[in-house]
């Protein structure tokens, strides 16, 4: 329905072909009814049309900002000889603990006990230490790639806002059509 | 597919992620040791077979170790006859920091026979650095107080200390070596037969190696 009242005389009638949300209608063939009543008289007149739309210049969403890219968000950190370090670090410490707590009227104690177990954490140390290091997360990269997504997102949301824009402002064209073309929606 | 492949799938495959869950590692250890007491003459050198189990839990973690050694005499020594000897030690361990623990426990050894050698009871009370050398190898390195020591043969001891290297490598899946050597130095003193406060000290090193499984 589009319009409805009591008249007298000739009436003037507009059809805006949108929807309640502002869109235009869907393109297709529709039929354009008139029903008047006088008293116990009815009459009643139809006209089919066709609506098409003009094309509409809509902007594509953003997947990337030019100029700007996504960083890896872990980094491999660098061979480093830490690992072995701390290996030498801790026997050192079990070492010069074990020589400086000797009992001097004991004598020196054996050192193959020590030599076995540092030699191992020393070894482990080594072998570390040639290990490639395990990835670890790159804290500003992650917080690169956040604030990049966000910003995306924002053009992306006004992107859509205008697309919507441009798709209500689309040009609507209804041509009459024969009457045996057939019923579309009223 | 046989017990035996069962049992090796389930040993190298990969644990679950650790994330707020109980960890433990347990397994066999091979031990090497040496002993003196009293005098430097007096001094013993052996090995033997024990276990080890450790466990996680967020901040806390437990250790305990269990050996069973043969001792004899070494060379050059005034000893005649060895001993065998048990040794028990147990720690609780709450995470300060994140490389550091302060820990409490306590170690047993006991000798046999019983007249061989002394054996000694005492509180565990002390600190431990541990760092991560790489992925699933942590270093350990451990300083304990030896409190209110107990002797078989009597005495009391004012200086005990306890010094402790540890390693634990994940070698593959739930497969770990493990590695640990300490060190004790116990200010022994004693008055037999009440003619007199004499020294009795004694000093003992050990060495744990082996391997155990994660769960």
């Amino acid at each position: 329905m589009i319009d409805s009242g009591a008249w007298n005389g000739q009436v003037n009638l507009s059809w805006p072909a949108r929807l309640a949300n502002g869109d235009p209608v869907p393109a297709g063939n529709y039929t354009v009814v008139v029903e008047a009543r006088l008293g116990q008289n009815t009459a009643s007149a139809s006209q089919p049309v066709r609506v098409s739309h003009g094309s509409v210049d809509t902007l594509q969403s953003l997947t990337s900002l030019p100029g700007y890219q996504y960083l890896p968000e872990t980094e491999v950190p660098p061979q480093s000889w830490r690992p072995l370090g701390l290996a030498f670090l801790y026997t050192g410490g079990a070492l010069v603990g074990t020589l400086g707590l000797e009992s001097s009227s004991l004598g020196s104690s054996s050192k193959r006990e020590l030599a076995v177990v540092g030699g191992a954490a020393l070894v482990t140390g080594f072998v570390m230490t040639l290990r490639k290091p395990a990835p670890r997360p790159a804290a500003a990269n992650i917080l690169y790639n956040r604030l990049l997504r966000d910003q995306i997102a924002r053009r992306n949301q006004d992107i859509a806002k205008e697309n919507v824009a441009r798709r209500q402002q689309v040009q609507l064209t209804l041509v009459p059509l024969p009457k045996a073309s057939g019923a579309g929606p009223r | 597919m046989s017990r035996a492949a069962v049992g090796l799938a389930l040993l190298f495959a990969s644990p679950a992620a650790p994330a707020q869950r109980v960890t433990a590692i347990v397994g066999p250890q091979f031990a090497l040791a040496s002993y003196r007491e009293v005098a430097s003459g007096l001094r013993y050198q052996g090995s033997g077979f024990g276990g080890a189990l450790s466990a996680r839990y967020r901040r806390l973690s437990a250790e305990a170790s269990i050996v069973r050694l043969t001792l004899d005499p070494a060379n050059g020594s005034a000893a005649t006859s060895g001993f065998t000897a048990t040794d028990v030690n147990a720690w609780v361990a709450y995470d300060v920091a994140t490389y550091a623990s302060v820990e409490a426990g306590f170690i047993r050894r006991t000798a046999d026979p019983e007249f061989d050698a002394q054996s000694v009871g005492a509180v565990r009370i002390g600190a431990r650095s541990f760092y991560e050398l790489g992925p699933g190898a942590t270093v350990l390195f451990r300083a304990n107080y030896l409190a209110a020591p107990k002797f078989s043969g009597g005495g009391h001891a004012g200086f005990s200390i306890d010094l402790g290297l540890g390693l634990d490598v994940r070698l593959a899946g739930r497969l770990h070596g493990t590695a640990g050597y300490t060190f004790q130095r116990i200010n022994r003193k004693t008055n037999p037969g009440g003619t007199g406060e004499i020294d009795a000290p004694m000093q003992a090193t050990m060495a744990r190696v082996g391997v155990g499984v994660g769960f």
